[in-house]
């Protein structure tokens, strides 16, 4: 048994209780019994003692009656006074026998003469005799016992009246079996008599036990009066009743009831009791097991529901019908589970889901990427992942509100799920911005043929609160097995890829190793990088810009080469993106500053009067400091303010407008001109860039490139200059590469140009003698 | 009853002068019966026999009856040879016996007064019983003497006209300690005489009426 189980400990305590008072109760009868049996023996002896007193005394008197009736006779009477002896013995033994006497005596007053019927000498009978006539001589009636020839004898003596005393009768009954016997019929008690006279031991006269058992009673009672002793297996209360007591004789009756007798029919009882203990006992058992059983079983149940419970399994039903306090419990417990069910349940959606747009998040994306990837692994497949950026989101935000903006991220969300080929591909929201795409079995080809469908796709404006909105991303693409082989490292690919493309504006960007900057490779252009700026690997070149009316240069574009001692020269793209990814952009863009500034300095020396403009990031922008950096460069080369002019592109100060203007707003105060460079591929409000202290715009060379061709860049070209000319801004156009767009620009009014018509980027130190060439057609 | 009784009374006086012409010195025998303890002792029978030879004189008769089961009177005294009636007064019949040495005899089952007296021819005691009625008792004293008395309640039985002479005073009484015994004493009546005797009591024998 289970003494661990509640149900177990409450049967075993219920049944020790209850085993303990069926034993204590019948422990507690049987004592009854056996001490009510006893008691019973004792009364059945006291009333058979009382029983044979009676008996006794009737039989005294149904002695004195016949002797009365003799003594009255009227011919016993003459026959007395006659002194007739033979007629005397007759009367007395005609007598004896008609009452069933055992003696029958007659003694005369008048002669002392005894006649005596039976079998008794008179030498025996002649004291007995005398003593009971003087006893009677007071009551007129004496009764007696006494042992005649070793036989006891219950004697009676009346006297003969005529009518004064003239003898007395004796008659007397034999004490013997037949007393015993008739003792036995009305007391049911065995009977022994027992005597001794004239020094004789004790001898038994008579008994209704068997031989033996007087014996061996005959044994007990001469040396001692035990009230209950055992003879032959058989334990018997004794009662000693002393008939005759004097000299040296006794006559005792010994009464004797049998207590296993007695006790039999307390015995059946007993055993019916005993047999009603048990069977209630099993009873008992049965319904303390069952109830129990009733009681723990819920509670295992409850026990096994929080086990599934604690394994996550809340498909659990608890009902229970039961009224009582388990009941209640059971159907706290059932209410309990469902509301951690829905609670785990809302908790998985806030974990797993995005709350917005109804995608999954990004923990949940990289679930399920997880398991894909596990999935190509197995079966030797390719997966792609995509991430995608809004661009200028955070402006959108601020124009448009964050409803709307949230209403814009909704559309997205849309237009992406319904871009998506097949069911396994996978969209979520990753935060902010940012949005994913999960393509199994997808090659690095086939992924970026998707991810220039979605730039399509996205092509479309999206309505948002009755306006139509132009949107446009930066999608990075990874692949596996190609890029990376976990799940996180495939989508930090993705990401970076995508930072690249926001960067370089250029729609979707294929992961490459060089993009990691954590990467090994990247860790080592880092170093080389770093090396460069301080070992002077780095080359300053610059373009020339023209006035497109006089055709005189006004100033140069400062551009960055890398020579690199084993690559050799080494273009910006190949490493700019990763400067401005690892923030090594600004150490660039001081030691662009500071070059240019020497430069410069150099170039007043020998009378070339040429501005030089220098590219600034947004970080640059960002960096509150910039503007003292600048002063102190100036401060540093000795060369006055205006010697150098910044450009800024329009996507640059999108990231923080605030910061960027304030941070212009010093650099214009200080006296630095600057110029928005690309104009026309960001989105800047003009109320914006009318705030702006900007003084010149530089036109986006993919508008000129094709201006001579197309009508609607054309038109574009005219109308920002017009613009910039309304603002009053000096307009540059950027990609001239043919005298006609020169003449074509010319004539629409633009102030500067530059591009490979007029010179191609040259080393800085190549330039006063290009400058000496290009003056001299223009002095011819 | 009660006429029938003083009769009887009046039958005793009458004998009385009859005696004493026939003796012309006769004297007056006041006896006073006493038990142990001095207290008088009635129905004792007190009785004078001469030394010599007896007087001859007429023999008087005695009457016991039985009334409410009863003898009456307890004690009688008569001379040997005097014949007794038994009147039964009661509605009962009577079964009167005695087996007295000195007269035994029955008288079965009878009403009124038997037709033959009972004539006691032996001097001594006579119990009288009833064999139906086992408490009726009385007793006869036969005596060989014309002189004798009754003691009363007082205990003084007086035996008249004793003319003068030796006697021996004798004196019975029915619950004497040993019933065989008879007090005896001599005296000489010369005049009137007083004498006293004490007699030693059964008390348990004594009958109450
Ligand atoms: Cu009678």
């Amino acid at each position: 048994m289970q003494f661990k189980s509640l149900q177990s400990r409450m049967a075993v305590i219920f049944l020790t209780l209850i085993l303990a008072i069926q034993i204590a109760g019948f422990l507690a009868i049987k004592y009854s019994i056996n001490k009510n049996s006893r008691a019973a023996v004792n009364e059945q002896l006291e009333i058979g003692e009382r029983v044979f007193l009676n008996l006794l005394k009737q039989n005294g008197d149904s002695l004195s009656q016949g002797a009365k009736i003799l003594a009255s006779d009227y011919g016993f009477r003459q026959a007395i006074a006659s002194v007739d002896y033979e007629t005397i013995l007759s009367a007395l033994s005609n007598h004896q026998s008609r009452i069933g006497a055992d003696i029958a005596m007659f003694e005369s007053s008048a002669t002392g003469n005894l006649t005596i019927s039976g079998k008794v000498s008179h030498l025996e009978a002649s004291p007995i005799v005398d003593k009971l006539i003087q006893d009677g001589q007071q009551n007129g009636y004496a009764q007696s016992f006494a042992i005649f020839n070793h036989q006891p004898y219950q004697l009676v003596a009346v006297p003969v009246k005529a009518p004064l005393t003239i003898g007395w009768i004796i008659m007397g009954f034999q004490i013997d079996d037949t007393l015993a016997q008739n003792l036995h019929k009305l007391s049911n008690l065995d009977v022994t008599f027992i005597s001794r006279s004239n020094g004789s031991g004790w001898s038994s006269m008579a008994s209704t036990l068997s031989m033996s058992l007087t014996e061996k009673l005959l044994d007990k009672a001469s040396t001692s009066r035990l009230t209950e002793f055992s003879m032959g297996n058989a334990d018997y209360g004794t009662r000693y009743v002393s008939i005759m007591e004097h000299g040296d004789e006794s006559l005792v009756a010994i009464l004797q009831r049998s207590i296993d007798e007695a006790t039999a029919p307390y015995l059946v009882l007993q055993r019916n009791l005993l047999l009603l203990t048990i069977l209630g006992a099993l009873v008992f058992a049965f319904v303390i097991f069952y109830v129990s059983r009733r009681i723990s079983q819920p509670i295992t149940e409850l026990a096994d529901t929080a086990r599934k419970l604690e394994e996550g399994n809340f498909a659990i039903r608890l009902s229970s019908t039961r009224e009582d306090e388990l009941g209640k419990l059971s159907r706290a417990f059932g209410s309990m589970v469902d509301a951690i069910a829905s609670r785990e349940q809302s908790i998985t959606r806030l974990a797993y889901w995005d709350e917005l747009t109804g995608l999954p998040n990004r923990a949940s994306f990289l679930r399920e990427l997880g398991i894909a990837l596990q999935q190509a692994q197995d079966q030797h497949e390719h997966l792609s992942v995509l991430v995608m950026n809004l661009n200028h989101f955070k402006q959108i935000n601020k124009v448009l509100g964050h409803t709307a903006a949230d209403d814009l991220l909704k559309g997205v969300a849309q237009r992406l799920q319904s871009s998506i080929r097949q069911e396994s591909d996978l969209v979520a929201r990753l935060g902010g911005d940012e949005f994913a795409l999960l393509l199994p079995k997808t090659s690095v080809e086939n992924a970026m043929r998707v991810a220039n469908m979605l730039l399509q796709k996205l092509e479309t404006p999206i309505s948002i609160a009755d306006q139509s909105v132009d949107i446009s991303m930066g999608i990075g693409v990874a692949s596996y097995p190609q890029h990376a082989s976990s799940q996180e490292k495939l989508l930090g690919n993705a990401e970076m890829a995508m930072h690249i493309a926001k960067a370089k504006q250029s729609g979707a960007v294929l992961f490459d190793p060089s993009f990691d900057i954590s990467s090994q490779g990247n860790l080592s252009l880092a170093s080389e990088l770093r090396q460069a700026i301080a070992g002077n690997e780095l080359a300053l070149y610059v373009q020339p810009k023209i006035d497109l009316q006089s055709g005189k240069v006004s100033a140069v574009e400062a551009l960055i080469r890398w020579k690199h001692p084993q690559k050799g020269l080494i273009f910006p793209d190949a490493f700019i993106p990763f400067a401005e990814q690892s923030g090594m952009i600004q150490l660039i863009s001081l030691w662009m500053l500071a070059e240019a500034a020497r430069v410069e300095v150099a170039w007043r020396q020998l009378g070339i009067e040429a501005p030089m403009a220098v590219n600034l990031s947004t970080r640059d922008l960002i960096d509150q400091d910039l503007p003292n950096k600048i002063l102190a460069l100036h401060d540093a080369a000795g060369l006055a303010l205006g010697g150098i002019t910044l450009e800024i592109t329009e996507s640059s100060m999108m990231d923080d407008p605030q910061r960027a203007q304030h941070t212009l707003e010093r650099l214009s105060d200080m006296g630095l001109p600057l110029s928005i460079d690309d104009f026309g591929t960001g989105y800047s409000s003009l109320a914006y860039l009318k705030r702006l202290p900007v003084s010149e715009l530089k036109i986006d060379k993919s508008f000129v490139l094709k201006m001579e061709e197309d009508e609607s860049d054309r038109k574009i070209v005219r109308s920002t200059i017009d613009l910039g000319h309304n603002l009053n801004l000096k307009v540059v156009a950027e990609g001239i590469e043919s005298r006609a767009v020169w003449d074509l620009l010319a004539s629409m009014g633009c102030d500067f140009g530059q591009g490979y018509h007029i010179s191609k980027p040259m080393p800085a130190a190549d330039f006063p003698a290009w400058l000496q060439r290009w003056q001299e057609p223009q002095a011819a | 009853m009660q006429p029938s009784y003083s009769r009887f009374f009046f039958r005793l006086l009458t004998l009385a002068p009859l005696l004493f012409s026939c003796s012309v010195h006769a004297a007056e025998l006041t006896v006073n019966v006493t038990d142990a303890a001095g207290s008088p002792l009635p129905d004792a029978v007190v009785y004078a026999e001469p030394t010599g030879k007896a007087p001859v004189t007429a023999i008087a008769t005695a009457a016991i009856e039985q009334k409410n089961r009863q003898f009456y009177p307890l004690v009688s005294v008569i001379q040997t040879g005097a014949s007794v009636t038994f009147p039964n007064r009661d509605k009962v019949k009577h079964h009167v016996y005695s087996f007295s040495p000195a007269k035994t005899f029955e008288l079965k089952l009878y009403s009124g007064i038997p037709s033959t007296p009972v004539i006691f021819d032996k001097a001594g005691t006579v119990v009288l019983g009833c064999n139906i009625h086992d408490q009726m008792l009385a007793f006869i004293r036969v005596v060989d003497t014309p002189y004798f008395a009754l003691s009363d309640s007082t205990g003084k039985a007086t035996i008249s006209n004793l003319p003068n002479g030796p006697y021996t005073l004798k004196t019975w009484h029915y619950a004497q300690s040993n019933e065989n015994t008879v007090a005896e004493k001599s005296l000489t009546i010369k005049a009137d005489e007083q004498a006293a005797v004490k007699l030693d009591i059964n008390t348990s024998a004594l009958q109450k009426r």
